[in-house]
């Protein structure tokens, strides 16, 4: 019996990867070395990574331009496509939450530096919602509903991101229209943590036509010890058998370059969701960083997804919600 | 026309954004030889009351935005004042309140902003009481308060409404308390890190953020302010706190039933930690009628003082002319708001003496009404003296 980690199998999945198009639908690592080379050799075609800083002032927009020659900004479908023909990875521009301090006119100049999906609420409360480790979680607020209208009138995806509430993800859905995202957690059913996410959201978010990507982060997977990929997989399936084939993507949601040493802030981070020391912040395994991509596609081969559908989860469900909403 | 034309002056050299920089200006006129030389009595018939707003732009940035979208809706051309201009409103309002016998009123210094407009806000107040201090006194301390009083002047309490430049980096508390920042409401009308607002979709108390917030105020000796707060929230805060607290604005539900105003539950938790009950004036939230009456305003008095006691209650006044209305569905009228006839402005508590007199009020209930009240809470949280 093969195993994700056999080199034969292992070998069909990355020439797989080379015939599809392969997005990671939510990176939290920052733009580094390490990202650029990992990516590659995972044969990652589009990131989209999370810059909580995206004013003009950052320094990602010159490490862009330093790396021309790997990485490609994209703000549209096609774009992507075209980076994948020169031989480049794509890279889009997300946040995790709205940080405009209530002032919404600011996003019409994000959506232009490049701003193309945005979560809302990050596990506490703000002004827009409600998270997911809130003690009396509720819905959006007045401005949480023009946040949301906002980013839809600027065709920047609405990420529920798995750190809004359950109340709050809801309404999000209700106000909505079309496809609403949610790039990175995992099936609560599988392992009781409040970042992770009922069946019944995982539904409502495959009605709205959207997707819901999973998170390799070892904490949402498994309460103590490291997670296997297998455990991951099974996870997998779980959210596949959920919401369907059409509806699941990967979102990895690694740290690169931001992991840090010592204590967590155990408000917005607090026990039961996430471990109390950066150091324990690790990855299933092998997806520490995005070389081990190809594990995902080789066990998705291994049990017995047909091509079409591995292309689905492993890039071209994003693609279609982007096209969506990007509207390209 | 955008929001951009505030009207606005260049203030000192340089950019002073953080506020610790504020006490640099020496914008705290407190006259220490005044002080140290009155009895501990000087406050004992203190008239302090609010909050009412100052003439802008000393009122701030956020009611200068909301007051020009306001008048562009109406059709009105925007109003550009001077910086001397609006000062010389303010020093009207100032004699206006000195002559009703105020000795000390809160003034709205921050109302929504979020940073680096808050610190504006705060550097333009400082800077106006710099320019009038020979007729008003910037109130930080009790030390302010005994200078207003023993100078005869007018103190200005700054008042916080919404801690946004704060959040949940909690340290800046000490920063903000040290420059100027008595009294802070930390929510606003609407949802903040900490809790929702009074005029919320949802009612859901304080988050896990909000809870610590509290207690840093607390140890900041922060007067904390639960008007505008959403029901939940107002008991969660209560809980925490361990020091009173106030509602500066707030009416009785159990006389109109508005939701800026308090249920009997909340009346007595106020009461049980020591705080006090400001009534307001603002139409809205007296009656449901269109012309309420002085009478109606003191209908409230006379309920909080019946469920929370002679001891709980003060004067919120909350005279303001500045646009709340921020989302449709919000429980309050566009401007001019109808003031109630013989309530409505500093000029009229003089005769509101005499009101409270004939509905029965001593005289040592007047003074606790009028400020004896507040000041109790302001002293117990601040602590005597520059502390």
């Amino acid at each position: 019996m093969s195993h994700p980690f056999d080199p034969a199998l292992l070998a069909e999945a990355r020439a797989l990867q080379d015939d599809i198009l392969v997005v990671n639908g939510l990176d939290a690592s920052l733009l580094n070395e390490e990202v650029v080379r990992t990516l590659k050799a995972g044969g990652v075609h589009m990131n989209m990574s999370t810059l909580p800083d995206l004013s003009l002032s950052s320094p990602f927009h010159q490490f862009m331009l330093d790396h021309a020659d790997d990485l490609v900004p994209v703000t549209t479908v096609a774009g992507i496509h075209a980076a994948r023909a020169a031989g480049k990875v794509a890279v889009g521009y997300c946040w995790q939450w709205v940080d405009v301090d209530e002032d919404l006119s600011q996003l019409a100049g994000y959506h232009r530096i490049g701003l193309r999906s945005s979560g809302l609420v990050y596990n506490v409360g703000n002004y827009i919602g409600s998270g997911c480790v809130d003690p009396n979680p509720g819905p959006l607020s007045h401005y949480g509903i023009q946040v949301v209208e906002a980013l839809q009138e600027l065709r920047i995806v609405v990420d529920i991101g798995g750190h809004c509430s359950e109340a709050t993800s809801y309404d999000v859905l209700e106000v909505a229209e079309g496809p609403v995202v949610c790039s990175h957690t995992n099936p609560l059913a599988l392992r009781d943590n409040p970042r992770c996410m009922t069946d019944g959201l995982m539904r409502a978010i495959a009605d709205t036509g959207g997707v819901i990507g999973i998170a390799a982060f070892n904490f949402f997977v498994v309460r103590e010890g490291q997670a296997t990929l297998e455990e991951f997989l099974r996870q997998l399936d779980h959210m596949i058998d959920v919401a369907g084939v059409d509806h699941v993507g990967i979102g990895l949601d690694q740290i690169i370059g931001r992991n840090d040493r010592g204590p967590v802030n155990p408000v917005t981070l607090p026990p039961e969701a996430y471990p109390q020391r950066y150091e324990d912040w690790i990855y299933v395994e092998g997806l520490h960083d995005f070389t081990g991509v190809p594990l995902i596609t080789a066990g998705l081969l291994e049990r017995g997804y047909a091509p079409e559908d591995i292309e689905k989860i492993m890039g071209a469900n994003w693609l279609r919600v982007w096209a969506e909403v990007w509207g390209d | 026309m955008s929001g951009r034309t505030i009207p606005r002056r260049d203030f000192v050299a340089g950019s002073v954004t953080a506020p610790l920089a504020l006490g640099a200006l020496g914008c705290s006129p407190n006259d220490e030889a005044a002080v140290q030389e009155s009895e501990p009595q000087a406050l004992d018939s203190a008239v302090v009351v609010g909050p009412v707003p100052l003439a802008s732009p000393i009122r701030g940035l956020q009611a200068e935005r909301m007051r020009l979208a306001a008048e562009r809706r109406a059709g009105i051309p925007a109003r550009v004042a001077s910086w001397g201009e609006e000062l010389e409103h303010v020093r009207s309002q100032v004699r206006a309140a000195r002559d009703a016998g105020v000795n000390a009123f809160m003034v709205p210094v921050v109302s929504g902003e979020h940073e680096p407009a808050a610190s504006e806000n705060l550097r333009r107040f400082h800077e106006a009481v710099a320019a009038l201090r020979d007729e008003v006194v910037a109130v930080l301390n009790l030390d302010g308060l005994v200078s207003a009083v023993v100078t005869g002047r007018v103190g200005l309490i700054p008042w916080f409404q919404g801690a946004k430049m704060i959040e949940a980096d909690l340290a800046l508390f000490a920063a903000y308390r040290a420059s100027g920042a008595g009294i802070m409401a930390p929510t606003h009308l609407w949802k903040m890190p900490y809790g929702d607002g009074a005029f919320e979709r949802s009612d859901q108390g304080l988050t896990a953020t909000g809870r610590l917030a509290i207690r840093a105020m607390n140890r900041e000796r922060i007067v904390i302010d639960l008007s505008g707060m959403g029901p939940r929230s107002c008991l969660d805060a209560m809980e925490e706190s361990e020091h009173p607290v106030i509602f500066s604005h707030s009416n009785a539900r159990a006389v109109h039933d508005h939701p800026m105003n308090l249920g009997d539950e909340h009346l007595r938790a106020c009461a049980e930690l020591g705080g006090v009950v400001g009534v307001s004036a603002f139409p809205t939230c007296v009656s449901a009628g269109d012309n309420p009456t002085a009478d109606d305003v003191l209908r409230h008095l006379d309920h909080i003082v019946e469920v929370a006691g002679i001891d709980h209650v003060a004067l919120g006044l909350d005279f303001t002319d500045l646009p709340r209305k921020r989302f449709p569905s919000d429980p309050v009228p566009d401007p001019p708001y109808r003031f109630p006839e013989g309530f409505s402005g500093f000029e009229d508590l003089p005769r509101l003496r005499d009101r409270l007199a004939e509905r029965g009020y001593g005289e040592d209930d007047r003074g606790k009404i009028l400020g004896g009240n507040m000041v109790r809470v302001l002293r117990g949280v601040w602590g005597d003296g520059a502390g």
